[in-house]
């Protein structure tokens, strides 16, 4: 009975359950600019663009970039290497020329990777798009 | 009061040979930061064997995900493939480290021992059936036998899985850079050896693997449709 107490003494006293889906996006459009919003489940973190090399891997945003919209960069709100809570990306549209009229579909390439205080999760990969109107477009 | 020492010997030595053995492995890796706080459970758990009724037997299946920035040197995908078959038998939308399979039954969080022990307990309500192994080491090679008789089981894999009794690794990149991760019953082999209904016998020879110390040699037979632990056996080498 003594050697069982010691065993539950030497761990932590309980666990959450494992949620293998923790972060949410969402892609909407502004005029110039698209938000990706990051919504992290409590007590996870998302590892950040701005993560370190070495150990999990950083996020990635890849926007498919074509002859309208030919080099997109997205940032983030603060450099932090892991973010916890609401998230907001922007991503800067700069046109090359006008959207046409039946729109234009943007594909966004999410790759992260995201831990709790007790468990890590691999590698995960989304896919979003978004159909940009000429109304999202200010030249 | 002689009489009742040898009675509680008698008592004590007939609980030791009724010890259902269970089978816990550990999805784990040296390059996830919550695993080792897990690594250390299993090894409490090996070494104390602090469930009453239950004979422990403990595997660490080190996963592939996670080598990205540390390559683990125990990792495998072929781990990696059976932690996401037990996500299925589980329902699981995922995989995540370290996470902790008891009997083929169970899962949750690696690190966490009142789990652990409600797992344990659960699993010693069923039965298992009797398995025999014997294996023997000489040069590079392992000779086992396993045996089993009047299994009924309506499909069943049987499994040998080899395991350095320990290892550690200093690790230089990643999350755990700059700790020393310690390890017991690392897998370094495992294989299906055939498949069983109700009698299986069968002289298995495998290559032992490089730099090995120690080993523990386990069989096991798993439910196909399930993933329940129907049998298992441990041999110390």
């Amino acid at each position: 009975m003594l050697r069982l107490s010691l065993f539950l003494l030497a761990t932590r006293l309980g666990a959450f359950a494992p949620n293998l889906d923790p972060v949410q996006w969402k892609l909407t459009g502004k005029p110039n600019q698209l938000i990706l919003h990051a919504s992290i489940a409590e007590h996870y973190k998302l590892y950040s663009l701005t993560k370190p090399k070495g150990g999990p891997i950083p996020l990635e945003i890849k926007v498919q970039e074509t002859d309208w919209l030919p080099k997109i960069q997205p940032t983030q709100p603060n450099p932090a290497p892991t973010l916890t809570g609401e998230i907001d990306f922007k991503i800067p549209l700069h046109f090359a020329k006008p959207i046409p009229k039946e729109g234009l579909t943007l594909h966004v390439d999410l790759r992260y990777q995201s831990c709790s205080d007790e468990i890590c999760l691999p590698p995960t990969k989304r896919e979003l798009e978004l159909k940009l109107l000429p109304a999202n477009q200010v030249l | 009061m002689k009489l009742q020492a040898a009675l509680l010997i008698t008592a004590l030595a007939a609980a030791a040979q009724t010890r259902l053995p269970i089978l816990l492995e550990l999805f784990t890796s040296e390059g996830c930061s919550s695993c080792p706080s897990a690594d250390k459970l299993l090894e409490a758990l090996d070494k104390t064997q602090p469930i009453p009724g239950a004979d422990l037997i403990v595997l660490g299946e080190h996963v592939d995900y996670w080598d990205g920035s540390w390559k683990d040197r125990f990792s495998s995908p072929a781990f990696t493939k059976r932690q996401w078959d037990y996500a299925k038998y589980f329902g699981l939308r995922g995989v995540y480290t370290p996470q902790l399979v008891v009997d083929g039954q169970s899962e949750f969080v690696g690190s966490s021992g009142p789990d652990a022990k409600a797992a344990i307990n659960k699993a010693l309500q069923n039965h298992k059936h009797p398995l025999t192994l014997t294996a023997t080491a000489s040069g590079n090679k392992l000779k086992a036998n396993i045996s089993i008789n009047g299994l009924g089981s309506k499909g069943a894999t049987v499994f040998i899985a080899l395991a350095d009794e320990e290892a550690q690794s200093q690790v230089s990149r990643g999350e755990n850079a700059g700790r020393l991760l310690k390890h017991i019953a690392v897998v370094r082999a495992m294989q299906a050896v055939g498949d069983i209904t109700n009698t299986f016998q069968k002289d298995i020879n495998l290559s032992l693997p490089a730099n090995h110390g120690s080993l523990r040699v386990v069989a096991f037979v798993q439910d196909k449709a399930t993933g329940k632990i129907l049998a298992i056996k441990q041999e110390k080498l």
